[in-house]
């Protein structure tokens, strides 16, 4: 039996970070909507009878593939017309998520507002490795165990502390002039 | 970095990012995205073929079928006789047929006597 408040309000307490999330990612108001939605959607049609406590990590495991998902297709399509202006042989056979370029060019609503440290995390945030981006989120601002972590990021929950520690030691680094 | 600088370092990263006002626009986008996800709630699911009534109303309504046809015609060979008109029939028609017979022979004497008178 589905309780159907208690998804509810776990999905209004995740829906804005997860829309966060996903805008940071695919830079694009529309996408990220439709990565959220198809993200409820996944999580209330197939895990809503599952326990509480499984729903965080299975949210943010729909979501992290769905963002992947339409990173991939951004990758792909970026590839398929550069195809056209110049040769790129040696990138072919790289993994267009571990190795994408940190943002492309950000919707200017999105970045209006953004000021102080804010803005200076957000830009730092922009420089770390996808994993490291997703575990930092997960992690810090989703409040997601190490283990619900790894159960979203699909990896040990060994790999989750590596790219937590590494993306916190670049984040400081990064931050040291504004923050500290 | 000791526990306390990351501890801290987390509560101003956290709370910069929470900062973020996303809007009126997107919040409402949002809840309208939560309602139409909760709603398949409301939908019943699609019922498997064998989980559907007809499922156990059809083999249920032929077994009871066969089992009436099995009981009529197998087990209850005692059918009313059926009266045998066959030879009444014959008979008249025997009958029809020497009057027939008799008439054309009548016919035929009144039309000799008068071609002969």
């Amino acid at each position: 039996m589905t309780d159907t408040t208690a998804l509810n309000q776990f999905l209004a307490g995740v829906e804005k970070r997860a829309f966060a999330m996903a805008m940071f990612k695919v830079k694009d108001t529309e996408e990220a909507m439709d990565i959220v939605q198809d993200t409820m959607m996944m999580l209330v049609k197939k895990y809503a009878t599952k326990p509480q406590e499984q729903w965080p990590p299975l949210f943010y495991r729909i979501l992290q593939n769905r963002i992947n998902d339409t990173y991939r297709k951004h990758s792909m399509r970026a590839r398929f017309f550069s195809i056209f202006t110049h040769d790129h042989d040696e990138d072919r056979d790289a993994d267009p998520i571990q190795n994408a370029p940190a943002s492309y060019s950000a919707e200017p609503d999105f970045q209006v507002g953004m000021q102080g440290a804010t803005a200076a995390l957000k830009q730092a945030l922009e420089l770390l490795s996808p994993r490291q981006h997703q575990a930092f989120l997960l992690r810090a601002w989703e409040g997601l165990s190490v283990a619900a972590t790894a159960r979203a990021m699909q990896c040990s929950q060994g790999s989750v502390k590596t790219h937590y520690f590494r993306a916190i030691q670049s984040l400081r680094e990064e931050l040291k002039d504004d923050w500290i | 970095m000791t526990t306390t600088d990351e501890e801290r370092f987390l509560n101003r990263a956290r709370k910069a990012l929470e900062s973020e006002d996303l809007g009126e626009d997107i919040s409402q986008r949002l809840y309208s995205a939560r309602r139409k996800a909760l709603d398949q709630l409301d939908i019943p699911e699609k019922r498997a073929v064998y989980e559907k009534p007809w499922f156990t109303v059809f083999p249920v309504g032929a077994i009871a079928a066969l089992v009436l046809v099995f009981n009529l015609f197998w087990l209850d060979p005692e059918f009313p006789e059926m009266p045998n008109y066959e030879s009444e029939l014959h008979a008249a028609a025997a009958t029809e047929l020497e009057l027939l017979e008799d008439l054309e022979f009548v016919a035929w004497m009144l039309a000799e006597d008068l071609n002969a008178g």
